[in-house]
């Protein structure tokens, strides 16, 4: 301001010093303190915490003398740990692809104009409305040996399972787990898939139509290309929730039988309340938050080079 | 430059990775129309969006009324700001839309009927007075654009800022409500600044022109001067309907001494008050050769038709002289096809000569 | 290919977007489907191409009805108003996508594809992404994508209405060049005249989902078929002003008078309106007037400058039968002295003048001559 006064001669100034700071440099970052206080607080100061205790011995509540990378060979040496990752791999491997199928088709549909669409989109959001406990619990009852109402009437009518729970085979419990979350997050996709669709613009479509496109063509061509922004965000984000499942397990199975149905985030709560080895379960915690920074990244990378997102 | 005006100066805004804006000086006095005009993309809507405070300036300062305006925030400032993109809220009606920054807090109540009032006198003005109850949605481009235009000018502003106000509209109307507002700006007695990329609307409302060319002002005068003595080569091309025309070649002199414009597949003396203002040897210059100024029929060079096209009281001619394209504007109705030789005759009275490195008048 | 349109209406439930519409464009010709916002251009456009189903009446591509196929069958092409590239596509791909969806062999998409781009001057960015174009070169990836399989019809929508002034004339001059060269029966739509009047071969002028005129741009021009297209037509529009007509053909207005003229002999005398274009209006510099001339006298309301001519809005002295003031505007060669408030006298003869009925608005002299037939 100062360097442009002698030339315009009068420039006044501000009315007011209050209303002067009020638009300072410095006023977006003290409106955004409180909220970056509380981050810290509540996020930042736990995560480094955490990061601390993994290099300590901690074990029933006391955190000890410094242990260096103790923690870590301990956990890496534990079959357990690399048990639980294989579950996790495979229930994302599974579940994630399956619920983008079918939410892709699920949202195909909706955007055809169909009857009743208004009054079918609000049962769409039941399933991710429920809590997890509840979803469970449904389930539970739902395959639970020759009462429950799924198990007896599909399951052991086919020969698939005799006299027990989809959730006490060995064989079957984590695909079960796997079909409670694609129950479970399916419509979501769907929903979102649906929304994505619906803020495409019309004209391309129109112009494709004329181009003489059928509609796998405009489907594989203009659709899925358009929609790559949002599809790469779901996927990561559902990757990442996939892999961290804990309510669902805990209710369902436990991780058992055995430890079949144990993923990272069951045994994490394992190490911590049923050992009661805090830094085991800390170092667990900072090698999940490592791999999903490392995949993360990647996956950005991937995004970013070959469909042109971001 | 003091007045109690709108006045930029020296105002600057960078953007990381691409060319900036400015500095640029600009001064808008009460009840005058500036216009700023440029190719889209040179940074115009940053400039109305620096003065309403929507973006923040690097460097330099907003003057209105002698107050210098980087202090206050948006609501503070007194700017009537019309966006390009109309920004209508869509839960509110047409007439809601209009009347919302009549309600906004601080602002003076207006009675019910008075506040209605004042709006469908705007909505009637611009044709859309059976709309008012309509949303936004149920509303061609046109109409949007003719319910941001009303909010804009429903205020009791200090500025205003018109960016692109009727660019959608149809020509029967554009010219109705280009002279109405300009009426209505000059009574008002405040600065308005209209920004548009179409440089005739820009000649045809303002008092003076804003010519804005990557981010700088290149021009900054009464729209005479911009027509018929533009500065560079850049506001030649936007200037004119069609745009002058620009041929490359050299400053000779002639048999008789005097210098003239030699290019490829033309020759021509200059005027003597040309001529006379032109020192020294040999150069590269630009040719600034107006449509109206050449007609078919005649020797001063040879072209090649490229296209026709008739307007009912004038036709455009697109011919090549050589592999230059030029546009002829001519009252002759004849149809010339494709391809087709035509001699055409050039009134010397109106060339404008650029420098060629410089791309400056000369 | 000739195309016609036969009694096609189009309601949205009791809603009539366009009525009974019967057009014909001949072979290699440009129609044009000119009106206000809302007038039913864009309907009709979407029913030629097939988005939109006819609610009654047929479309004949080369007499062959086609309102019952879908758009792919119909081989049409259009240009939208946003372009509607994909945007995930080079220059090339989006231009090559039509022969891709129709299994077309790879040299021959390249063959095709690359004599396209030659055309349309696009060789040089075949590999970029189209988001990154200029408007204008956006619109010319789009216009190739229309041209790339030879189609018999093919559609403009608006297609120069985001772009700079400066891109705008010259992509009007290479489309209508194109068009000719390659005898492209199109058809665009426009809101603005100037665009219609430029390009195409045969207008049709709509409002409010009726046709008010077909014909070429002269005849919209110099005979306009009512009051609504003598005031779409032509920048800016045309002045009307409340006269009284003799037997003998003698025009009498409030304050100026026009001799009887052969133009005018024949119709029943009455109360009429006259259509001046505002170029047909000459700023007297003196107190000339005399034979044949009549003589409108005011107060320059507003001046606008439009580079190598002035249009003048004139406030004329005699008011208009309910006493409110009444306007002409007058296109005169710039730049004029004249500023606001300056007194001038505006003189016209009745050559070009049109006669519209002051109630139906409808032109009087259906056969009145053409600007180019009087000239020869």
């Amino acid at each position: 301001m100062t360097d442009i006064t002698p030339r315009l001669g009068t420039v006044a100034a501000p009315p007011g010093a209050g209303s002067y700071h009020r638009e300072s440099r410095w006023y977006p970052y003290a409106l955004i303190a409180p909220t970056m206080l509380t981050l810290t607080v509540v996020a930042l100061v736990p995560f480094l915490y955490m990061g601390w205790i993994s290099l300590h011995e901690a074990r029933y509540g006391q955190v000890g003398a410094f242990a260096g990378l103790e923690n870590y060979r301990k956990l890496l040496g534990d079959p357990r740990f690399w048990n639980s990752m294989s579950v996790a791999g495979l229930f994302v491997a599974i579940a994630v692809p399956v619920e983008f199928m079918l939410g892709l088709i699920g949202a195909l549909v909706l955007s055809q104009k169909i009857r009743f669409r208004s009054v079918l989109i609000p049962f769409l959001f039941i399933p991710s409305m429920m809590a997890p406990i509840i979803v469970g619990l449904v389930w539970k009852t739902m395959l639970a040996g020759s009462w429950g109402f799924f198990s007896y009437n599909i399951l052991e009518r086919f020969g698939i399972l005799q006299g027990s729970s989809v959730f006490a085979s060995p064989d079957l419990a984590l695909y079960g787990l796997i079909f409670v979350d694609i129950w479970e997050w399916t419509p979501f996709m769907v929903l979102t898939f649906f929304a994505g669709m619906q803020a495409l613009p019309a004209n391309p479509f129109w112009a494709a139509q004329v181009d003489g496109a059928n509609p796998v063509q405009i489907f594989f061509r203009l659709t899925l290309p358009m929609l790559a922004p949002l599809l790469v965000v779901i996927g990561l984000i559902r990757t990442i929730d996939a892999f961290k499942v804990y309510d669902t397990i805990y209710i369902l199975t436990n991780g058992g039988p055995g430890i079949t149905t144990e993923s990272p985030s069951v045994l994490g709560y394992k190490y911590t309340f049923d050992f009661w080895e805090i830094g085991t379960a800390s170092a667990l915690a900072v090698v999940i938050w490592l791999l999903f920074f490392v995949f993360c990244n990647i996956f950005y990378q991937i995004a970013k080079r070959r469909l042109n997102v971001f | 430059m003091t007045h109690e005006g709108l006045i930029l100066s020296d105002l600057a805004r960078r953007f990381s990775g691409e060319a900036g804006i400015g500095p640029l000086g600009l001064d808008i006095r009460p009840g005058e129309i500036v216009a700023l005009t440029g190719p889209s993309g040179t940074g115009k809507t940053t400039v109305c969006r620096m003065i309403s405070g929507l973006e923040r300036p690097d460097a330099g300062e907003v003057v209105l009324g002698g107050r210098a305006l980087s202090a206050l925030p948006v609501q503070a400032r007194g700017v009537a700001h019309m966006f390009e993109s109309y920004a209508l809220y869509s839960h509110l009606s047409v007439a809601q839309n209009v009347a919302f920054p009549l309600l906004a807090p601080g602002k003076p109540r207006l009675g019910r009927d008075a506040l209605a009032a004042r709006v469908q006198e705007l909505l009637d003005v611009a044709q859309i007075g059976h709309l008012g109850a309509r949303k936004p949605g149920a509303l061609s481009g046109g109409q949007k654009q003719r319910v941001a235009l009303c909010r804009c000018l429903v205020q009791d502003a200090a500025v205003f800022l018109l960016d692109e106000p009727i660019s959608h509209l149809d020509a029967k109307l554009r010219n109705e409500l280009r002279g109405w507002i300009r009426r209505r700006q000059t009574a008002l007695g405040v600065p308005t600044l209209w920004s548009t990329p179409d440089a005739m609307e820009a000649l045809s409302v303002a008092d003076r022109v804003a010519v804005m060319i990557d981010g700088r002002i290149a021009q900054f005068a009464a729209p005479e001067e911009v027509y018929f003595r533009p500065a560079t080569t850049e506001v030649a091309r936007l200037v004119g309907d069609p745009a002058m025309n620009l041929v490359e070649g050299r400053l000779e002199a002639r048999d008789g001494g005097a210098p003239g414009f030699r290019g490829k597949g033309i020759d021509l003396a200059l005027p003597g008050d040309l001529a006379a203002r032109l020192s020294g040897g040999p150069r590269d210059v630009v040719l600034g050769l107006r449509p109206s100024a050449m007609s078919p029929g005649g020797r001063d060079a040879s072209l090649k038709v490229y296209a026709w096209e008739p307007f009912g009281k004038h036709a455009i001619i697109t011919a090549m002289l050589e592999d230059t394209m030029l546009r002829l504007k001519t009252p002759r109705l004849d149809r010339f096809e494709a391809n087709q030789e035509i001699g055409v005759t050039i009134d010397p009275a109106g060339l404008v000569l650029f420098d060629a490195t410089t791309r400056r008048a000369l | 290919m000739s195309l016609d349109l036969q009694g096609v209406a189009k309601s949205y439930g009791d809603v009539a977007a366009v009525h009974a519409l019967d057009l014909h464009c001949p072979t290699g010709q440009m129609l044009g489907l000119l009106g206000p916002s809302g007038c039913g251009k864009s309907t009709t456009l979407k029913m030629i191409a097939g988005i939109e189903e006819v609610s009654a009446g047929r479309i004949l591509f080369s007499g062959r009805e086609v309102q019952a196929l879908p758009p792919g069958a119909r081989n049409i092409a259009m240009v939208f108003e946003d372009y509607a590239l994909y945007a995930h596509l080079s220059v090339f791909e989006n231009i090559a996508f039509p022969l891709r969806v129709r299994g077309t062999p790879k040299p021959e998409v390249a063959g095709k594809v690359g004599a396209i781009l030659k055309l349309l001057r696009l060789d040089g960015i075949a590999g970029e992404k189209v988001r990154k174009l200029s408007g204008g070169a956006q619109q010319r990836v789009s216009i190739g994508r229309a041209l790339v399989r030879n189609p018999e019809v093919i559609v403009f929508d608006e297609p120069l209405s985001h772009l700079d002034a400066d891109q705008k004339v010259e992509l009007r001059t290479e489309i209508k060049r194109l068009q000719q060269l390659q005898g492209l029966t199109s058809i665009l739509v426009t809101h603005d005249q100037t665009e219609a009047i430029a390009m195409c071969d045969v207008i049709a002028v709509m409002n409010a989902g009726e046709l008010q005129q077909l014909g070429s741009p002269q005849e919209l021009y110099d005979r306009p078929a009512n009051t609504f297209v003598a005031q779409f037509i032509g920048e800016p529009p045309m002045n009307l002003l409340a006269a009284e007509l003799a037997p003998d053909g003698r025009l009498t207005g409030p304050d100026w008078r026009l001799p009887p003229a052969a133009a005018r002999a024949g119709l029943t005398g009455g109360p009429v309106t006259a259509g001046l274009r505002p170029e047909a209006l000459r700023l007297l510099r003196d107190e000339t007037g005399g034979d044949g001339l009549a003589v409108l006298a005011g107060r320059v309301a507003f001046r606008e400058h439009r580079g190598d001519t002035d249009i003048l809005l004139v406030a004329l002295d005699a008011p208009g039968p309910d006493g409110a003031e009444l306007h002409v505007s007058a296109d005169v060669p710039g730049p004029s002295p004249l500023r606001q408030g300056d007194r001038v006298r505006l003189g016209f003869d009745g050559s070009r003048l049109c006669l519209f009925d002051p109630v139906t608005g409808r032109n009087l002299q259906a056969d009145a001559p053409l600007a180019t037939e009087a000239a020869a």
